[in-house]
């Protein structure tokens, strides 16, 4: 085996194998990434047993051939190297990379050990954009579970039905939801599949490294991936470039001036299994009305919650918030606080001038909930709404176009 | 019939598990189970439930012809094997609350508190006299769930290796099971998680954490004295578990029906199976540990003095190691030219005899030093609340600790009738039971008294 490869391209096309690679399994082979060199093409295949990422490169091949050699000692190299073209050569049992002034030799491993990688050929598919996609799913993952406890609550519920996608996570103490636009030939059916929440955040990183979000990248024609649910409704497979995004795979080709985008024609295919299970009725839990309608500044917000959150720290992380409309009651004006208190470090409160709507209140909340929450909703000013203090809360954007909401239980305190 | 499939599955297992490496058996089949077994035209069928698509696709394409050496081996060619992804999530998944309105901790706890220790297996296990009937009983129980003994209860004083047993039989059944459930508890852990889940509302959770097991192992059943509902809960699940022919192994460090205050059906249904006592060793046997010690930690410890470590320790296995352990480092330190001398005088200092009992009268004075009380206050006739307290909680050391008659601590409070100080014994035990800040009190005045 013999290829000469940009180092950028062979650079991205690892970290993004990197997504797949299990660094101290049972099983060494797992943490190594399978390189195949065919025809015009270079293919990298890593698996984790829980996704897989296959990335598929044009390059120059001289001889074709495999290899498989550990991912991150690769990548770290490579990452390493001056840009232009490096070759990479198979030479008896070692694989070499070189550039000039540069080489490594890296250990292999048989490449007929790599285990084999399951296909999605058919089901419903469907097609994502690049932008809303990446938003959705940061607006959304940081709210799943992460221990392993409850395994249905680790995933982000999908649920596809009239062209749209619902994403919804929750941990039991808060929930996100969001819905994006789907496009393609089985938009239109109804489905409901659950995709491990960190599965999806590799795959929307997969997506930025390659520089397909963000006002840049969508100048011009916008920019699609592909999504498959195989029918046992037990794995998922997403594509990005290649032929069924057209657009995506095109568009780098004739914009060579972008810095981040890959040079030569390149597709990445990221599947991952599905978890089963029924996801809890999450509609239930959501108020249907609230008695109090607070428009906050998003960064006035956050720093009054960071100030008491230096107290909290002491005292299980539970700050107050404290809503209280001005005297006249006509709606606008009123007063917001936040404070924490500690019987070990002492105490704080910070207040700011808001717009509140109805009563008022009290609420308690852990701090760590609400800063990860408020990093992700997107404009300067939030919404926030309760009811009474033990009852859920819930932050939206002040789009009203915007369907994000987040929901966040309030902790009950002792007094 | 689908019994039978899990022994056939079984049985390939062991077969694959000879033909590859541990972890790629590890990693492919760990966790599969046979999920339906079943005659088809010509064949009988076997469906084995893994967890992904990946793990299918994987023995699907390289493990298929593995599976069928195997089966041609055992003379089950007419046989089919079939795999599908199963996640075998426990159904009664919803019943927790969804949205619970605690906070959550946000510290990820990676380490298992109730898992196994690897390291106490039936190998490093010695065997001596004052254990054998013990040994002899876990080995047959690890080797016939819920079959022969059931339950299976061993007893003995601390640090004899009952929790080494305990540990081996749950070890062993790992290393000649795939699939069977083994849970590992000590009492204490069972009553948390009981209170947690009263708190939480979570029971169907709990019940379903130790009522679907096919071993459960509980460490130090004596806790479970004077916790009455508690009592009642293990009392249920440990008949649901019996009934239904899982094994259920039990660790106590006295005979149950010393145990006091725990509830006569659940002593009756300890002692409804296999009871093994382990007693402390004798001094052959003590010699036999610490070589086995020496042994696993790699030193080589001249005979005379392992004879020495032996003879001058009272205790039990954990209490030889202890020495030893230190003996090594001083040893150590030293580079060796410690004087024999000297490395008797250490052992015997470290070697914890048997420390002579506190008199009544150190006992008083631990009281009057932690109430911060004149000792004559306790002998007067004052009836004001602290020094009642104070009162009563020394008639109960004085009874618990010592073991004085009633009289004699009547006599010693100031000519008290016996009846009084029967009655504060009374009080202070059911303050202790029900009120843990109290019973810490009480520790710590113990401990003054053993300082």
């Amino acid at each position: 085996m013999k290829i000469k490869i940009p180092q950028a391209d062979f650079s991205r096309a690892l970290l993004a194998s990197g997504k797949s690679i299990l660094p101290r399994a049972n099983l060494p082979i797992l943490a190594n990434v399978l390189i195949k060199a065919a025809g015009k093409e270079l293919e990298l295949l890593a698996t984790n047993l829980e996704t897989a990422t296959r990335v598929v490169l044009e390059s120059k091949v001289e001889s074709g051939g495999e290899a498989t050699v550990n991912g991150k000692t690769l990548f770290e190299f490579i990452s390493q190297l001056p840009e232009g073209e490096i070759i990479i050569e198979k030479l008896g049992e070692e694989l070499v990379v070189s550039c000039k002034g540069y080489s490594g030799r890296f250990t292999t491993m048989p490449a007929e050990e790599f285990p084999a990688i399951p296909k999605v050929e058919k089901g419903i598919l469907i097609e994502l954009d690049c932008d809303s996609f990446v938003n959705g799913v940061s607006r959304v993952v940081f709210s799943a579970a992460q221990d392993e406890g409850r395994p249905i609550l680790t995933g982000v519920l999908c649920d596809l039905a009239k062209s749209r996608l619902k994403m919804v996570a929750t941990d039991g103490y808060r929930l996100s939801f969001e819905e994006i636009n789907a496009k393609g030939a089985n938009a239109s059916s109804s489905i409901k599949f659950n995709i491990p929440a960190k599965a999806l955040g590799e795959f929307a990183k997969i997506i930025i490294e390659r520089g397909m979000v963000g006002e840049e990248a969508n100048k011009g024609d916008s920019r699609n991936f592909s999504l498959m649910v195989s029918e046992g409704l037990n794995q998922v497979s997403f594509k990005l470039g290649g032929h069924n995004g057209k657009d995506a795979a095109e568009g780098p080709l004739h914009s060579e001036a972008s810095e981040p985008r890959p040079k030569g024609r390149e597709q990445v295919e990221f599947t991952s299994r599905l978890i089963e299970g029924e996801f809890p009725n999450w509609q239930k839990i959501i108020p249907g009305s609230f008695n109090t309608k607070v428009k906050i500044a998003k960064d006035e917000f956050i720093k009054l919650v960071r100030i008491a959150s230096i107290f909290a720290r002491d005292a299980g992380n539970i700050v107050k918030l404290k809503f209280e409309p001005s005297a006249g009651g006509s709606g606008r004006g009123g007063k917001f606080s936040v404070n924490a208190a500690s019987s070990q470090t002492g105490s704080s409160e910070a207040a700011s001038d808001v717009e509140i709507e109805g009563k008022g209140g009290e609420m308690a909340f852990n701090f760590r909930y609400l800063l990860e929450v408020l990093a992700q909703v997107p404009g300067n000013e939030v919404y926030f709404e309760m009811n009474e203090s033990l009852n859920p809360g819930k932050l939206t954007t002040v789009d009203p176009k915007d369907p994000f909401f987040h929901i966040i239980m309030p902790v009950r305190l002792q007094s | 019939m689908q019994k039978d499939g899990q022994k056939i599955w079984r049985a390939i297992l062991l077969g694959i598990k000879s033909q590859v490496s541990l972890s790629t058996f590890k990693t492919w089949f760990e966790g599969s189970y046979a999920l339906d077994f079943r005659q088809i035209p010509n064949k009988k069928l076997l469906v084995v439930g893994i967890k992904n698509n990946f793990i299918k696709e994987q023995i699907e394409t390289k493990y298929m012809q593995v599976i069928s050496t195997v089966l041609e081996d055992k003379g089950l060619r007419d046989i089919e094997v079939e795999f599908r992804v199963s996640q075998s999530l426990p159904k009664t998944d919803k019943s927790a609350p969804l949205f619970s309105g605690m906070p959550q901790n946000f510290i990820a706890n990676t380490k298992k508190s109730g898992a196994l220790n690897a390291g106490l297996s039936f190998e490093n296990f010695v065997v001596g006299f004052s254990n054998n009937l013990a040994h002899l009983a876990a080995s047959q129980v690890a080797g016939n769930l819920g079959r022969l003994y059931n339950p299976l209860l061993i007893y003995g004083p601390t640090g004899v290796g009952k929790t080494h047993l305990l540990h081996a039989i749950g070890n062993e059944v790992k290393s000649i099971t795939v699939d069977l459930k083994t849970l590992y508890v000590a009492a204490e852990k069972f009553t948390n998680d009981y209170i947690e889940s009263l708190r939480n509302k979570t029971q169907q959770l709990f019940r379903q954490k130790y009522r679907l097991v096919d071993l459960l192992l509980v460490d130090d059943v004596q806790f479970f004295a004077g916790k009455e509902s508690t009592q009642d809960e293990f009392f249920n699940c440990f008949n649901e578990l019996t009934l239904s022919g899982k094994q259920v192994v039990i660790v106590c460090d006295r005979h149950p029906r010393e145990l006091g205050r725990l509830k006569e059906r659940l002593a009756s249904r300890f002692l409804g199976g296999m009871v093994a006592d382990i007693g402390l060793p004798d001094l052959e046997m003590k010699i036999a540990i610490l070589k086995e010690k020496c042994q696993a930690r790699r030193v080589n410890l001249d005979n005379d003095l392992i004879t020495l470590i032996a003879s001058e320790s009272q205790g039990g296995a954990r209490e030889l190691e202890g020495i030893l352990a230190s003996t090594i480092a001083q040893i150590k330190i030293s580079n060796g030219r410690l004087k024999w001398d000297q490395i008797k005088t250490f052992v015997a200092k470290n070697s914890y005899g048997k420390k002579p009992e506190p008199t009544p009268n150190e006992l008083v004075g631990a009281v009057c030093a932690y109430f911060k009380l004149e000792s004559s206050f306790l002998k007067s006739q004052s009836r004001k609340a602290s020094l009642v307290l104070a009162r009563q909680v020394l008639m109960y050391l004085l009874r618990k600790e010592l073991g004085l008659p009633l009289e004699t601590v009547g006599k010693m409070l100031g000519g008290r009738d016996h009846s009084t100080v029967i009655h504060g014994v009374e009080k202070i035990e059911n303050k202790v039971t029900s009120d843990f800040s109290f019973r810490d009190e009480i520790l710590r005045i113990k401990s003054l008294i053993h300082n």
